[in-house]
């Protein structure tokens, strides 16, 4: 989902005018910007920390923070860059904190649906007993994303995973495009190494 | 490159699958206005509040912290420009003040010492007769000129 798609029972009010409702009082015009961000949000705090519990503090936090400070908000930057943005800061500065604790993995299942795992068959990743693969290939790609500096890692779960553009993630990180690039390569050439055997040459 | 590159994103995309269920997703409205109204209820202390402010003003965003830190060396530098300029200033009142006191010091040295056209009475000025002015520095009798009458 980018900025401006809805979703079924949502309504077809873009999030700038849902903000402005906010912002005069309107307070299910915010539970709307909730529901419409916090599978999104979700994933992107959840791929930073690779922990359940830490992520639903986070996104708790960063749902509230954004509440509080909806009357600071100025539209020179999109609202999702800019709940984006508060969802990595918090998201950063736990992870900072709790440095020692940073090997613990808290990960959902794989709900795996019938098109993934024709891809990931047709990649050559899963072949005979799929379960037992998957969860192997899950634990491996937790580690490397894991062993990525944290800025390497917001930028690989921005754009590989969540689908962010290059232009947005510099926003949200409040960074130049080139520098994006530059961090996707690196990124990629170590998790290229780091993954090997999974990718089919 | 490009091919790895499409690999590793497709190959990413198993992330996307670690959910924690809709159940979770379904009640996460109401989890939130139960997490919102519980920390209405939890004021924060002061130390809380600055160290959240601090953090929110100066470390979550790379611009603000070089905007901060820019205004702080500029306020910096004033004061020290400033203190600089004051010590200067009273270096030079310090030292017109010394060359007061040396010039003084010399005067006084100049009237302490002999002069070659004064001359040194040996006796006691209450011994002399006063027909001459006399003038005493001290205990020692000077006089600038033997007779010298008004």
């Amino acid at each position: 989902m980018v900025q401006g798609d809805f979703r079924p029972g949502e309504p077809q009010v873009p999030d700038e005018e849902l903000v402005d409702r906010a912002q005069a009082g309107d307070i299910k015009a915010f539970d709307w910007l909730v529901l419409r961000y916090k599978d999104r949000l979700y994933g992107v705090i959840y791929n930073m920390t690779s922990n359940h519990e830490d992520t639903n503090d986070m996104l708790m936090e960063t749902f509230d923070k954004a509440f509080r400070s909806l009357g600071t908000y100025r539209k020179n930057a999109a609202f999702y860059t800019w709940i984006y943005r508060i969802a990595l800061n918090r998201t950063l500065n736990h992870i900072n904190k709790n440095k020692k604790r940073s090997k613990d993995f808290s990960l959902n299942d794989i709900d795996l649906d019938k098109s993934t795992e024709r891809d990931l068959t047709d990649m050559g990743v899963l072949a005979g007993d799929k379960v037992a693969e998957l969860g192997e290939l899950q634990k491996k790609l937790n580690e490397s994303l894991k062993n990525l500096s944290d800025k390497h890692r917001a930028v690989v779960v921005l754009y590989d995973i969540d689908g962010m553009s290059h232009a947005d993630i510099a926003k949200t990180l409040d960074c130049s495009e080139g520098t994006v690039r530059s961090r996707l390569h690196y990124a990629h050439q170590y998790l290229q190494k780091a993954l090997a055997t999974y990718i089919k040459k | 490159m490009e091919t790895n590159d499409r690999a590793i994103r497709k190959l990413l995309q198993i992330k996307k699958l670690e959910t924690p269920g809709t159940e979770y997703f379904d009640a996460f409205l109401d989890e939130f206005h139960r997490y919102q109204r519980s920390s209405l209820l939890r004021s924060p202390s002061v130390w809380e509040t600055m160290a959240a402010f601090f953090r929110e003003t100066f470390f979550a965003e790379p611009r603000r912290v070089l905007a901060w830190s820019g205004s702080f060396a500029a306020v910096f530098l004033f004061l020290a420009l400033a203190v600089l300029q004051h010590e200067g200033s009273s270096h030079n009142a310090l030292m017109t003040a010394q060359s007061h006191v040396r010039q003084s010091s010399a005067e006084a040295d100049a009237l302490s010492s002999p002069q070659p056209d004064l001359q040194m009475v040996s006796t006691s000025a209450f011994e002399q007769d006063f027909k001459s002015p006399r003038y005493v520095t001290g205990q020692t009798p000077l006089s600038y000129e033997t007779a010298f009458a008004f």
